[in-house]
C-alpha cells in the first residue's frame, strides 16, 4: 500500500480525514522514504563494514589489541547513536536506518574481532547465531524492515551453517538436499508475513512474504533437475529439522487463515493456502525420494523431477492470479520469471543430450528470446490490469 | 520506550563482548604456561583474514597414552582432558581421559575428539583438538618458514589461549615483519 493510493481514496471522498490518518499512521506511510536510498544506504553500510574490517586486518599488528576492542565498541555504540539521534528528526530516515544497519553490522565484526584477538577457534554457527540473537530485537524496536530482512536472512545463514556441521545436532546428512529445509522455510516466512498483516507490525507483512516466496522459488529449483535425485538420501537430523519447520510453517499458515485476508477472496485464500501446504508436500518429497539407477545425468529419462517441473509451473501461474487479486507486482514479476525459468528447465533436460552443440546453442537462443518476448508481454499486460478495476484484472 | 530498548540491545551487545574478552584475559594471565611444538598450515577466514592453523604435536596422542580404552572407538567431539608434562623444551601429552584427572599438578588441556582413527603409521592413534588450532595473522604474513612453537595458557578447568607464536624464537609478528606477500 502506498501513500499516493490513500491520498487518491481520500480525495474521492471514500474514506473521511480521520480514517485517512489512521490508515497513514497504522501502516507507516507516513515515513517517507526513497526506496533508491535504501538501497544505496544499504549497500554503503556493508561496504563501511567490510571497509573496517579489511583496514583493521591489514594494519593488525601495528594496532594494540586494547585499542582494537575499544575501537569496535565505540564504532557500534556510535553508529546506533547516530542513527537513533537522526531517527528522532524525522528528516533523515533513509540514513537513520542505515546507521542502524551499519550498527548490526558492526556487532558480527565485534564477534569476528574478539574471535580473531583471541584465536577463538569455537564452530563458524555459534559467531552466526550470537549474532542473530544481539540483533534479532531491533527489528521490532526500530520497526525497521531492512533490520527485519537482515534478521530473517542471518536466520537463514546460521540454518544453512548448522546444517552443514557434521558433528552438530541438526546435521541434514545431505548437502545438495539442504534445499528442500529453505522451500519449507519459504513458506513459513509466507505464513508469518499473513500472521503480521493483522499483527502491531503490519510494516513487515509484506516484506516478510516476499522474502519467503523469493526464498522458495530459489531452494524449489534443484528439485527440478534429473540429478539432484541422485544425490545421498538427507540423514537424522533432516527429519528433526524439517518437522520443525512443517509445524511451524502450517501453524503460520492456519494462523494467518484465521485471521483473514480482506485481499483475497475465500476461494482463492483456501486455494492459495493449498498450494502452499503443497509446496511442503513437494519439499518431504524432493528429501526422501532417492533414484535408484546406475547414477550419472538422468535428467532427459523419466524421473520425479517431471512431476515437480508441472507442479511448480501450476504454483507460479497460482501465484500469478493471487499477485493479481492482491495487486502485488511482486508476485506477478517474480511468478513470471519462474515460469521461463520452468520452460526452460525443462527444455534444456528434454532436449539439450538430444543434440550437438552448436544445435542446441542456436535453438536454446531461438526459444529463449521468442520466451522472453512472450513473457514480457504477459508481464506487463498483467501489471497494466492490477490498475483497472478488480473485475478485469484476470488471467483470463 | 524506544530509546530505552535500544540501549538495552546494544548493552547486552557490548557486554557480550567485555565478558568475553575479561574471560580470556584472566585465562591468559592466570592459567599454567606451557609451550608446545607445531607445524602450520596457512589458509584464509573469509571473514576474520589470514591465519595459521597449528598442527600440534600433542593434536596426535599415541594408542599407549589413552587411559580410558572406550575412547578409542569414542565419537567425533567427544570431550577429552589431556595431562601434559614437560619432555625437554616442551610440554607433551601423556594421558589422555574422559575426565579432570583430580589432584593432579600437571597442566591438563581440555579437547575434543577429531577422528578416533588415523591412517598409515597413526592407527590407533587419537586425534584431539584444542580450540587453539588457529593463529590470526596481518595479512599477508599466513606463510611462515622456520620452527614454530606456541606458548599457551592452560586455565584448572583446561581451556587452552594461546600467548604467544614464536618463529625461530622470536615473536611471529617480529618474525615475519618485512615478509609480507
Amino acid at each position: 500500500m502506498k501513500r499516493t493510493d490513500i491520498d487518491q481514496i481520500r480525495a474521492d471522498g471514500l474514506i473521511s480525514e480521520s480514517q485517512h490518518a489512521a490508515i497513514v499512521s497504522r501502516y507507516g506511510l507516513d515515513r517517507d522514504t526513497n526506496r533508491l536510498l535504501l538501497i544505496l544506504g544499504i549497500i554503503g553500510g556493508i561496504l563501511v563494514v567490510s571497509g573496517g574490517i579489511l583496514v583493521v586486518s591489514a594494519n593488525w599488528d601495528s594496532i594494540p589489541k586494547a585499542l582494537k576492542l575499544a575501537g569496535g565498541l565505540a564504532f557500534l555504540v556510535a553508529a546506533h547513536f547516530a542513527g537513533w539521534r537522526l531517527g528522532r528528526s524525522e528528516n533523515h530516515p533513509a540514513m537513520a536506518m542505515t546507521l542502524h544497519f551499519i550498527g548490526s553490522g558492526l556487532f558480527l565484526a565485534n564477534i569476528a574481532l574478539v574471535g580473531q584477538v583471541y584465536n577463538l577457534g569455537s564452530r563458524p554457527p555459534n559467531a552466526v547465531l550470537l549474532w542473530l540473537v544481539g540483533i534479532a530485537p531491533l527489528p521490532w524496536i526500530l520497526r525497521s524492515r531492512a533490520q527485519h530482512i537482515l534478521t530473517l536472512s542471518v536466520l537463514g545463514v546460521w540454518l544453512g551453517l548448522e546444517l552443514g556441521e557434521k558433528t552438530g545436532p541438526l546435521n541434514f546428512g545431505s548437502d545438495a538436499r539442504i534445499c528442500v529445509f529453505y522451500s519449507m522455510l519459504g513458506v513459513m516466512f509466507i505464513g508469518l508475513g499473513g500472521v503480521l498483516k493483522r499483527s502491531r507490525f503490519p510494516e513487515f507483512a509484506g516484506a516478510t512474504e516476499k522474502f519467503g516466496l523469493l526464498g522458495l522459488h530459489l531452494a524449489s529449483f534443484p528439485l527440478m533437475l534429473g540429478f539432484f535425485y541422485e544425490h545421498e538420501a538427507a540423514g537424522r537430523g533432516a527429519w528433526f529439522s524439517c518437522g520443525l519447520v512443517t509445524a511451524l510453517a502450517l501453524v503460520a499458515l492456519f494462523q494467518s487463515l484465521r485471521r483473514g485476508d480482506e485481499e483475497l477472496p475465500a476461494q482463492w485464500r483456501w486455494t492459495w493456502l493449498f498450494c502452499l501446504v503443497g509446496i511442503i508436500a513437494l519439499a518431504w518429497f524432493g528429501m526422501t525420494w532417492r533414484s535408484q539407477g546406475s547414477g550419472g545425468f538422468s535428467s532427459h529419462g523419466p524421473g520425479p523431477h517431471w512431476i515437480v517441473i508441472p507442479v511448480l509451473f501450476g504454483f507460479s501461474l497460482i501465484q500469478l492470479q493471487v499477485g493479481l487479486h492482491r495487486r502485488i507486482p511482486f508476485f506477478v514479476n517474480l511468478g513470471i520469471v519462474s515460469i521461463a525459468v520452468q520452460l526452460l528447465t525443462a527444455y534444456l533436460q528434454l532436449f539439450g543430450s538430444m543434440m550437438d552443440t552448436g544445435l542446441i546453442f542456436l535453438s536454446t537462443g531461438v526459444f529463449l528470446i521468442a520466451l522472453g518476448w512472450y513473457l514480457e508481454r504477459q508481464r506487463r499486460s498483467l501489471v497494466q490490469s492490477m490498475g483497472e478495476p478488480r473485475d478485469k484484472a484476470s488471467l483470463t | 520506550m524506544k530509546a530505552r530498548l535500544l540501549s538495552l540491545v546494544i548493552a547486552a551487545q557490548c557486554t557480550w563482548v567485555a565478558a568475553t574478552v575479561a574471560v580470556q584475559e584472566a585465562r591468559l594471565r592466570s592459567g599454567q604456561v606451557v609451550l608446545l611444538e607445531t607445524r602450520p598450515v596457512d589458509p584464509r577466514d573469509l571473514l576474520r583474514g589470514d591465519y595459521v592453523i597449528l598442527n600440534y604435536a600433542i593434536s596426535t596422542i599415541p594408542n599407549e597414552r589413552v587411559a580410558d580404552r572406550d575412547l578409542d572407538t569414542a565419537a567425533d567431539s567427544t570431550e577429552v582432558f589431556v595431562t601434559l608434562d614437560k619432555k625437554g623444551a616442551f610440554h607433551e601429552a601423556v594421558s589422555v581421559s574422559r575426565t579432570l584427572p583430580p589432584g593432579e599438578t600437571r597442566p591438563v588441556i581440555r579437547g575434543r575428539v577429531d577422528s578416533s582413527w588415523m591412517p598409515g603409521p597413526l592407527r590407533g592413534s587419537l586425534r584431539v583438538k584444542y580450540g587453539i588450532e588457529r593463529y590470526f595473522v596481518r595479512e599477508g604474513t599466513g606463510e611462515p618458514t622456520g620452527t614454530l612453537t606456541v606458548e599457551a595458557s592452560v586455565s584448572t578447568g583446561g581451556e587452552a589461549s594461546i600467548r604467544e607464536v614464536f618463529v625461530d624464537g622470536k615473536p611471529y609478528a617480529e618474525a615475519m615483519r618485512g615478509s609480507e606477500r
